[in-house]
């Protein structure tokens, strides 16, 4: 499930490490939304990219403005409306990027990206897991074959929910296998 | 000539209309480069909590960004109130 620089999951990661990564801790499964779940904002921004040009076509047809608009403000507008859709591009995909998934030996750490002020990281020990039930939902997600996992824990936090990730079972089954060789 | 004279009384509202639309699109240009110094910051304390290898190239790519809204700012200053 690679998207170049972009995973959604990587089997066994050797070059990333997070913040609170114990010594003999390694990371096993690195998550994130399948890239599939990005289609519906990107779909809005091809739309938003070609709206101006969609408007100035109509405007020549229809003739709906009818005064003159000074050319450098025209230019100017133009550009801040691509820049209103960069905005949308960099806080859709950090929103996505960011939102990551960690099952390592010894822990399940759930890092959420809300927006651009706020974020937070839970880590639950592999032993405070009681049970995980996968989902897989919709067209798209029989395609492509992602869901979500949630994840009973006996821990303060009692729910981890792992979002439109890849292969569920897969990642259900490496949780569990996890635990069973921790608990030998 | 009276029809010169009814296109600049037509124009002459509009001329306050258009120096309020240029103060707006400094504004939110202005907002826009705060919103750059954001994703920095976002950015730089996201991959410090995971690092990728992707992480270099998006630091940079930040960086460059904000400075591409800092120079629209000054080309919006110069060119809608040179």
């Amino acid at each position: 499930m690679s998207l170049g620089f972009f995973p959604s999951l990587i089997d066994c990661p050797t070059k990333i490490k997070f913040a609170d990564q114990e010594k003999d801790e390694v990371i096993e499964l690195f998550l994130r939304r399948h890239w599939v779940t990005n289609l519906s904002w990107l779909v809005l921004t091809i739309l938003a990219i070609a709206l101006p040009f969609i408007f100035t076509k109509i405007n020549e047809v229809l003739k709906l403005v009818q005064i003159t608009v000074p050319s450098q403000l025209v230019i100017s507008a133009w550009v801040l409306w691509y820049m209103l859709v960069v905005a949308y591009i960099l806080e859709n995909f950090l929103h996505w990027y960011f939102n990551i998934y960690i099952v390592t030996n010894t822990h399940l750490v759930d890092i959420n990206f809300y927006n651009l002020l706020s974020r937070d990281a839970t880590e639950v020990r592999l032993e405070d897991v009681q049970s995980s039930k996968p989902q897989v939902q919709g067209v798209l997600g029989s395609l492509f074959n992602y869901g979500d996992l949630t994840i009973e824990t006996a821990a303060e936090r009692q729910q981890i929910h792992f979002a439109d990730v890849p292969k569920p079972d897969f990642v259900r089954e490496r949780i569990q296998d996890l635990q069973e060789t921790k608990e030998r | 000539m009276i029809v010169e004279g009814q296109v600049l009384s037509a124009m002459n509202p509009l001329q306050g209309v258009w120096v309020v639309a240029n103060f707006w699109i400094l504004i939110l240009a202005a907002l826009y480069f705060v919103f750059s110094l954001i994703v920095i910051r976002q950015i730089h304390l996201m991959t410090e909590i995971v690092m990728t290898e992707a992480a270099p190239i998006m630091r940079a790519f930040s960086i460059i960004h904000a400075g591409l809204a800092l120079g629209i700012v000054i080309l919006f200053i110069g060119s809608l109130f040179g």
